[in-house]
């Protein structure tokens, strides 16, 4: 049997438009929804871990216990732990970083680093200044560029911060660590927390293994734990509990709701074709050939649903980006699929049921069916 | 007669519906032989329960009892896909309202049926759909949607479709019930062409005594039970 669409299905798209652009719309959401709601997730922890990447350290060092998912923890370690893993074989330079997070800036929580800007620069961060200057000491304050256009941060510009005045001393370049950073005294001490580091982000010798300085640092101090940096995205998606949870939980709601909505659309397009469904019968027309007309409807408004989604899903990403350029979303090729594959089916599905029973009913009560 | 085999054979025919408390007897206890070739009017009161009957020869719904034969096969025992592929391939059917499809030119609608039948190559079907319009009258107007013709124009439509096969027997619910004299004899002479040239046997229902007196005989009902045969020879 050569495949075409039956001379109905072309007809009821094109001239029933309303119940079709239900059906298109209600894919559309799915795919769009699914594709949005997981590329936040992903995007904002891609651009966390290709921020903390960005600080070029081979080897993160924390406390045993503490989350790799910096700003969450408050334990710290003596700032002292820098000269004994100097003292490891491999490493090359450390750098103690303390983070605090604070949601006075943007509204949103931003971590603030208190860096000491020499080592930190060693270990391979290096703060492509912009506009301004260098950190050096005191209740000085750089931040990125991204950060300073949302906002509108000028060097100069004063900002309140855990209740203190500090200066904007200079504009870098995002991506790396943080978007805002103090000098690492200051912050100790108004953290009461003098000589204490939250961090240590560590570079190890040219040609030396990471992997090797880890389990030598794991087996020299004990009460720490490191974090290969390399593995740092993969660390941070195993941490965020029940983040595939939160994607599976999003998509399934979406799904159900698309299906319900597909379903309807079918069911009552069928119901209103009932009679016509009794004359293809009359006319000698198979249980396979009425599934056949419906569901290759339902089929095709899906993929047509389906593709209108993940343009819907780019857009959204364009306007959310404009309104929000701090927020990253990114869409990965396995999520768009799995949306779309999501779709198809929640539609192929909604419709399978009405168009079964709607070929299995009598052709005579369908007749008279008004 | 009872020599030549009948095409189609009704035995204590019955179908009543139930409707909760009450049951409407439809059609009570038909024996109805009509042979091959045979062009038979139906006649009878509204509601006396003619198209029951016409529905229960063409298999499109099961008898409360009794048996329905086409050719040799007694038709209440085959099940829903195969009564449905029966009438595909052996009975055309035009209905009491023409339930044409509103989204379907008159062209498109033959076509349908053609597809259903599983004609092949879209170019041929529209070619033989064209024919049988321009056959009932309506070559002009193929192009046209249902609620661009007349009712007279419709049904001619509803007729060409039910032509497609080139069914064997030919069910027609009142193919002339809304229509004009002038209308109803072009459609009567169609169907007398369909019978006499191409020998096709017609079960036709008729409220007009004119147009039944045209066919070989005339059934009257009244409550579902057949009260009188007419030969109009
Ligand atoms: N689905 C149904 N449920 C209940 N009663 C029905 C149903 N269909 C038909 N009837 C009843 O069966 C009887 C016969 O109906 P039918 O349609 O066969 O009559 P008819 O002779 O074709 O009438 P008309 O000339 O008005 O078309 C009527 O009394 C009708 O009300
Ligand atoms: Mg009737």
């Amino acid at each position: 049997m050569s495949f075409s669409f039956p001379t109905l299905v072309r007809a009821n798209i094109f001239q029933r438009r309303t119940r079709a652009g239900i059906a298109i719309l209600a894919v559309a959401i799915e795919v769009t929804a699914v594709m949005v709601l997981v590329g936040l997730t992903s995007g904002t922890i891609n651009e966390v871990s290709g921020r903390i990447q960005a600080l070029g350290a081979d080897i993160m060092f924390r406390p045993a216990g503490s989350s790799p998912l910096l700003g969450l923890s408050d334990t710290t370690m003596p700032e002292a732990a820098v000269d004994r893993l100097l003292e490891v074989e491999g490493v090359d330079s450390a750098s103690p970083v303390m983070i605090w997070p604070t949601s006075e800036v943007s509204g949103a929580p931003t971590n603030i680093f208190g860096i000491d800007p020499e080592p930190f620069e060693r270990v391979g961060g290096e703060l492509e200044v912009l506009d301004g200057r260098r950190l050096q000491d005191g209740y000085e304050i750089i931040v990125d560029r991204r950060l300073a256009s949302t906002e509108g941060l000028t060097v100069g510009q004063e900002l309140e911060i855990l209740g203190q005045s500090w200066t904007i001393v200079g504009i870098y370049r995002a991506g790396i660590g943080s978007r805002m950073m103090v000098p690492l005294p200051t912050l100790q001490e108004i953290l009461g927390l003098p000589n204490k580091t939250h961090v240590v982000f560590l570079k190890v010798d040219p040609g030396v293994q990471p992997r090797q300085v880890s389990s030598r640092i794991n087996s020299e101090l004990s009460g720490y734990e490191t974090t290969l940096m390399e593995q740092y995205a993969e660390v941070l998606r195993e941490n965020i509990v029940g983040l595939d949870q939160f994607n599976g939980a999003i998509s399934s709601i979406a799904v159900v709701l698309s299906f319900l909505v597909i379903l309807l659309a079918m069911y009552t397009s069928i119901i209103e074709r009932t009679r016509e469904i009794g004359i293809l019968k009359a006319l000698g027309a198979s249980k396979t050939y009425i599934m056949h007309t419906i569901m290759s409807e339902s089929v095709l408004l899906c993929s047509i649903g389906a593709a209108a989604g993940v343009g819907l899903a780019y857009l959204t990403r364009w306007a959310l980006v404009s309104r929000y350029p701090t927020l990253s979303v990114e869409f990965t090729m396995e999520w768009m699929i799995y949306a779309i594959l999501l779709g198809l089916a929640g539609g192929t599905l909604g419709a399978f049921y009405p168009a079964l029973r709607a070929a299995r009913q009598d052709a005579v009560r369908a007749l008279r069916h008004e | 007669m009872e020599q030549v085999p009948s095409i189609l054979r009704t035995v204590g025919l019955e179908k009543s519906y139930d409707l909760g408390r009450t049951k409407v007897r439809a059609v009570c206890g038909i024996d109805l032989s009509v042979q091959k070739g045979e062009f038979v009017s139906i006649m009878g009161p509204s509601g006396c329960g003619k198209s029951t009957l016409l529905y229960l020869i063409g298999g499109m719904t099961n008898p409360t009892r009794g048996s329905v034969f086409v050719a040799d096969t007694d038709i209440t025992h085959l099940s829903d896909s195969e009564r449905t592929a029966l009438r595909r391939e052996r009975i055309g059917f035009v209905f009491q309202r023409f339930n044409l499809f509103p989204t379907l030119s008159a062209e498109g609608n033959v076509c349908l049926a053609q597809e259903i039948q599983g004609a092949r190559g879209r170019k041929a079907g529209v070619e033989r759909a064209r024919e049988l319009l321009k056959w009932v009258g309506l070559g002009e107007k193929a192009g046209r949607r249902p609620y661009e013709l007349s009712i007279g124009e419709q049904q001619r439509v509803a007729i060409a479709r039910a032509l497609v096969g080139m069914p064997e027997i030919l069910l027609a619910d009142e193919p002339t019930g809304n229509l004009d004299t002038e209308n109803s004899w072009q459609i009567m002479k169609v169907f007398e062409s369909l019978n006499e040239k191409h020998g096709q046997t017609i079960l036709m229902i008729t409220h007009n005594p004119e147009i039944a007196a045209r066919a070989d005989r005339t059934i009257h009902m009244r409550d579902g039970r057949i009260v009188n045969v007419e030969e109009d020879d």
